[in-house]
């Protein structure tokens, strides 16, 4: 009866099953790594390194449950195992002002310091097939919205970005009428949307 | 031990809040606060790490994980890590039964084990103890068995399974978990972690209703839950790193330990009762002071039949045998 003077040491069956456990949080790293793919998910400001983006954010929700504009979702399976849950910039319910707060409460500055003249979210880059202006002409909602005078007209009145003047902030995408004023194409796009610099450089 | 050992066990009057309705409002504050976070912006963040601005209550699990993950150091996290430590110290294994809200799942889906805990009595007659000594009895008779002149010796502490320092499978998943982030780049526990999957379903309903954006986060969350929860029976004990974690902190732990009044314990006076430990989650005796598994959930303090069992701030310094017979000595000289 007297158990309180015995030293507990690890029985068998705690062995066997902490070695299950063990090998199991291991294969959920690297199925998650096999099933990651490269995602095209947007971060937030600041976060745009991914890999250290991934290794710092503990998905604790502050930065998405503090975003005044709505902006930041998470994501979902079909973004892959990897980024699951992580913050990720959806301007279809808003757009980023650079307010910094998503960066200020982040407890593990998985979100860095953000400069937007000289860093960048993303880039806007323009869907010919779904732009207003490409397919009927006379829309310009986009290059009105653009408050860093990144995007403008070109002869025939098609929009045309600035990449170098482009820092991602979403506004003209979030302004974008060609999901309501367009018939449905069942694509989720809009006629301009904002992509990670480097899927728009292997375009 | 306030109390002269002379002192009649008065009958129970207006006890203080039982420590379950203060456990189940602290939880309750939790999900409050994560959804008044939804719906006015707070961000203070959901148990991964809650709190004002970047200044949280961090999961040290999830820190070292990412730590671990990014191979590198930042002063920030690192100092809300050490808080954490330092907070355990204070409050050894609190987390488990005061903030997590695994444990009201856990009871929730195991009923029998929620009646056991629930009902000290019957885990007494159920354990296969003396009928006579079930709790009930206890009370009744034990002014009785006081004043009796075949008074029983005290008995020693019955001793609880999970007394004194445990290393085991909890262990090896912290670990893995830690290695694995290591490997992967990224913190792999969090991804599975039932405590913030937990939140995530509250967040992702709270999306459904609000921007009408159903994912199969909903569905798969409460799997990857359940799995855990209700196949993985013994979840907490078993598989948890954070519990496994906060227990190693805890040993450092001397503030809040339960502390039994000797004087007013059935035990003192032969009953054989051991309702504190088997109505324990965590499989301690409080009678025990080397329990790193205590989560400070009361519930030992809330059946005890004598109402015997604190939680003071600091423990009253130890008294050996000898040092308890003397001040017993020096009540009745004076």
């Amino acid at each position: 009866m007297d158990q309180s003077t015995k030293r507990p040491t690890m029985t068998r069956r705690a062995f066997v099953v902490g070695a299950a456990g063990f090998l199991g949080t291991c294969a959920v790293g690297g199925v998650a790594v096999g099933l990651g793919g490269e995602s095209a998910a947007l971060r937030p400001p600041g976060g745009q390194d991914e890999d250290a983006f991934l290794a710092n954010c503990l998905k604790c929700d502050k930065c998405r449950s503090i975003c005044p504009e709505n902006c930041i979702s998470t994501g979902v399976l079909e973004d892959g195992l990897l980024n699951y849950r992580t913050p990720k910039l959806d301007f279809h319910r808003g757009s980023c002002t650079f307010c910094d707060l998503c960066i200020q409460v982040c407890p593990t500055k998985a979100l860095s310091p953000f400069d937007k003249t000289v860093d960048a979210i993303g880039v806007a880059v323009v869907d010919s097939d779904e732009c207003i202006a490409f397919v009927h002409g006379g829309c310009q909602k986009c290059v009105e919205a653009c408050e860093y005078d990144a995007i403008y007209l070109d002869g025939n009145g098609c929009p045309v970005v600035k990449a170098d003047a482009c820092n991602g902030c979403g506004v003209c995408e979030y302004v974008c009428p060609s999901s309501s004023l367009r018939s449905y194409s069942g694509s989720n796009l809009r006629g301009i949307n904002v992509q990670r610099k480097s899927e728009e450089a292997s375009q | 031990m306030k109390t002269s050992p002379e002192q009649p066990i008065s009958p129970p009057q207006k006890r203080p809040m039982k420590f379950s309705t203060k456990r189940g409002l602290v939880v309750g504050a939790v999900f409050l606060s994560v959804a008044v976070g939804l719906v006015v912006r707070t961000g203070t963040g959901t148990l991964s790490a809650i709190g004002i601005m970047d200044i949280a209550l961090i999961c040290p699990v999830g820190q070292l994980e990412t730590l671990c993950a990014s191979r590198g150091f930042m002063l920030h996290p690192f100092l809300l890590l050490v808080a954490v430590v330092l907070i355990t110290m204070l409050v050894g294994k609190a987390f488990c039964s005061w903030l997590c809200p695994v444990s009201y799942l856990r009871r929730f889906f195991h009923r029998e084990e929620k009646d056991e805990v629930a009902d000290g009595n019957t885990a007494v007659a159920q354990a296969g103890v003396e009928p006579e000594t079930a709790a009930q009895t206890c009370v009744q008779q034990a002014p009785a068995v006081e004043q009796s002149a075949g008074c029983p010796a005290a008995l020693p502490p019955v001793g609880g399974k999970r007394d004194g320092l445990h290393l085991d499978s909890r262990h090896f998943v912290l670990a893995g978990a830690l290695i694995s982030s290591f490997a992967f780049g990224f913190p792999v526990f969090c991804l599975i972690c039932p405590v913030g999957l937990i939140f995530a379903t509250v967040i992702g309903l709270w999306n459904l209703f609000k921007f009408n954006a159903a994912g199969w986060g909903l569905l798969v969350f409460p799997a990857i839950i359940l799995l855990e929860v209700v196949v993985f029976r013994k979840w907490c004990t078993t598989f948890c790193p954070i519990a496994a974690l906060l227990s190693l902190l805890s040993r450092f732990n001397k503030t809040f330990k339960p502390e039994v009044d000797n004087t007013a314990c059935l035990r003192s006076k032969g009953v054989n009762c051991h309702v504190c430990v088997q109505s324990c989650p965590e499989k301690v005796d409080p009678h025990v002071r080397d329990i790193p598994e205590c989560s400070k959930c009361g519930v030992c303090a809330d059946r005890c039949p004598s109402h015997a069992i604190t939680f003071p701030l600091l423990a009253k310094a130890e008294k050996t045998e000898a040092e308890k017979v003397e001040s017993t000595i020096q009540d009745g000289k004076e």
